[in-house]
């Protein structure tokens, strides 16, 4: 009975065995600047967390003033750490978890190089003022083709990868091949328009707010969610559950992710049936959600026992799944337009967007790291209480900066909502929950920085027992040497 | 047709549908009636709309003024109408806002019109609003020499904030051309103020 609700993903990690080491420097080439990425972004988050309890902290600097620092945070968040993740994910399943030799392994480092210059512009750009301030599309014109070009020397062999080694049961290779052709197929369309001087009006804002969420839905949250069916066979021993209801879920993520932006046009210059059609799609996009979560917490009460013990992956995937869930509910609720009014420009809405960005996909993508890294490496993870204290530190960083956004999101839009209110009383309001907000922003610096160490130390240790593999071998080689005549 | 092509074909539809409703429709729909600007900001201000954006203006102010139902906006006085996509018929960088840590401003240059007023407030917000979170514009801003008699558009700063003497501190091209924005600011037209469609 339970095989017939499971859907049939092939286990792409065995328990044991190492990768074909032509994978090695692929992987590190993605990985290895997505960990510095990851420190970029932190870094730049705390210090505009720092910047809302001091204003006048480092003010003298246009370079560091709060309206480029926060969008820089996201964007190295996202292009720098999360899309590289994404593609590592889908490498990992085009080669079935290490296990087949990669072909054009070329194409991936000369990507990885190109991706990587573009965004140092790009970033580099966006703090010397040259964004435009449009949100995910706020990286200057001058990177975009150098990441383009990138991008598709990657992905383009992905999914040709992905389609030709199709396997009809999987719906990670489903979800990961949505992220893999969302982003050029929009990314493309978006940059292009939004460089047409012809493009004018209002139908610029849709066109962002269409990007912004298939960004974070249809990109990224497809990776994450390949990402959650890839990792279910070896994290629960088992694939997820209702495997027919997931690819309805797939189906209607495909869709919905499209149409969701709009929600956040609530109460804008648009027509009624854009902002209608954005709140009903966030509402399907959570039904598909719950559609997921429902198989994944069935294939968890049905975990073997002996896999209870204390799995780094397994714990971040599991507070991956249940920000995912959070994350998306609250994203429906909150465009409800009786919510709306109260909470629509509030910290409340950054709430939901930190919970699904760090807590979903940065924690569904950790996750990956410490399932995938020991495979490619050839070596555990050094310190089981590094990733131990990583996974604290990010799940209490995330929890609590989430929970005081979300509150003082509450307080500053019921401030907003009172006429007489003058609004920098209302900002009075929200200030101690603001100021709060640096402790568990400081407390995510310091998890990715123990990441950092944690994955700095793995790579070295792998380098040292390589080396020493291969004088070994050297030496049996000249015993042998010596023998044989 | 085999079944990873037509995923693959379903997934290039969908994002093909998302497009063509919240991008295609509305710029047919919503967009420039012709291929003129006029209406446009231009000169100064069009500069000052990029300055705004550069320094990420919008992560804290919207340009939108919700109807009543949706929010005190009007009450407040950030605008006499909900804003229309009219309003922004002829522009290409639409900065709506994600977040409001300051007010709207849709129709700032309404509400003040005196530049120096926007200098003072640019260059130390904390003087105007004690304890907002604002950040300090300093850097668009120059010390210069003073020669014979102060520059018109020279801050009158004192205290902490005052130039050592024999220097006076100006805007630089960039604050004028940012307060030149936010002085266009206007999106209700003077014969709509009062009106609530």
């Amino acid at each position: 009975m339970a095989e017939t609700l499971e859907s049939k993903e092939a286990p792409v990690m065995g328990s044991s065995g190492e990768a074909d080491p032509s994978l090695r420097a692929p992987f590190l080439w993605l990985l290895g600047p997505a960990a510095v990425w990851l420190w970029v972004a932190t870094i730049l988050a705390l210090l505009g967390s720092l910047k809302l309890v001091d204003p006048r902290f480092l003010g003298a600097w246009g370079w560091l003033t709060f309206g480029r620092i926060s969008p820089a945070a996201f964007l190295s968040f996202v292009y720098g750490f999360g899309i590289p993740v994404g593609l590592s994910a889908a490498l990992w399943a085009v080669t079935k978890g290490g296990r087949l030799p990669l072909l054009g392994r070329r194409w991936c480092l000369a990507s990885s190089f190109l991706w990587n210059v573009g965004l140092w512009g790009g970033i580099t750009g966006v703090l010397a003022g040259e964004s435009r301030s449009l949100s995910w599309l706020g990286l200057p014109t001058f990177s975009l083709p150098s990441l383009g070009l990138a991008y598709l020397l990657l992905a383009g062999w992905l999914v040709a990868a992905l389609v030709s080694r199709w396997e009809e049961a999987s719906l990670a290779s489903r979800f990961l091949l949505l992220g893999l052709v969302w982003i050029p197929w929009a990314g493309g369309v978006a940059a292009l328009m939004m460089h047409d001087p012809a493009v004018r009006g209002v139908a610029m804002g849709s066109l962002e707010w269409w990007f912004n969420d298939g960004l974070l839905y249809a990109g990224l949250g497809a990776f994450a969610l390949g990402i959650v069916y890839l990792l279910a066979p070896t994290s629960l021993g088992r694939p997820l559950a209702f495997s027919r209801l997931g690819r309805l879920a797939f189906w209607a993520w495909a869709l919905f992710a499209n149409l969701a932006g709009t929600a956040h046009l609530v109460g804008g210059p648009f027509p009624l049936w854009m902002v209608s059609l954005g709140v009903s799609s966030r509402f399907l996009l959570w039904v598909a959600a719950v559609a997921v979560g429902v198989g994944f917490w069935v294939a968890v009460r049905r975990r073997p026992a002996e896999k209870r013990d204390w799995d780094p992956s397994w714990h971040f995937l599991r507070f991956g799944m249940s920000s995912f869930l959070v994350a998306a509910g609250l994203g429906a609720l909150l465009v409800l337009p009786a919510w709306s009014r109260y909470v629509h420009y509030t910290v409340l809405e950054e709430a939901q967007l930190i919970l699904f960005l760090y807590g979903f996909l940065g924690m569904t993508f950790f996750s990956l790291l410490y399932a995938l890294l020991p495979r490619v490496l050839g070596r555990p993870w050094p310190s089981p209480t590094l990733a131990k204290a990583h996974f604290w530190l990010s799940s209490y960083g995330i929890s609590f900066l989430v929970g005081l956004l979300a509150v003082g999101g509450l307080f500053q839009g019921v401030g907003l909502d009172e006429p007489e209110l003058p609004i920098h009383e209302v900002i009075v309001l929200l200030l101690p929950f603001l100021r709060s907000a640096a402790a568990p922003a400081t407390a995510l610096l310091a998890a990715h920085a123990v990441f950092g160490l944690h994955l700095l130390w793995l790579i070295l240790e792998s380098g040292a027992s390589r080396r020493g593999d291969e004088e070994s071998a050297l030496a049996r080689a000249g015993m042998e040497g010596v023998r044989t005549p | 047709m085999t079944e990873q092509k037509r995923v693959l074909l379903g997934i290039l539809l969908a994002t093909g549908v998302g497009w063509l409703l919240l991008a295609w429709l509305p710029l047919q729909k919503l967009g420039p009636a012709s291929g003129s600007a006029d209406g446009a900001p231009f000169g100064r201000a069009a500069i000052g709309g990029q300055i705004y954006a550069a320094n990420g203006c919008a992560s804290c102010h919207t340009q939108v003024v919700r109807p009543p139902n949706l929010g005190s906006d009007i009450a407040r006085g950030w605008g006499a109408r909900r804003t229309l996509p009219s309003d922004y018929r002829e522009e290409h960088i639409i900065p709506l806002g994600v977040l409001r840590l300051g007010p709207d401003l849709s129709d700032v240059g309404e509400r003040r019109t005196d530049p120096h007023w926007y200098y003072r407030f640019l260059y130390d917000p904390r003087a105007t609003y004690p304890g907002t979170v604002m950040p300090s514009y300093r850097y668009l801003f120059a010390r210069v020499p003073l020669l014979g008699t102060s520059l018109p558009d020279s801050l009158p700063l004192a205290g902490r904030d005052a130039p050592p003497p024999g220097f006076q501190v100006v805007p630089s091209p960039e604050a004028r051309a940012l307060v030149a924005y936010l002085l266009s600011l206007k999106r209700v037209p003077p014969e709509e103020a009062g009106k609530t469609p």
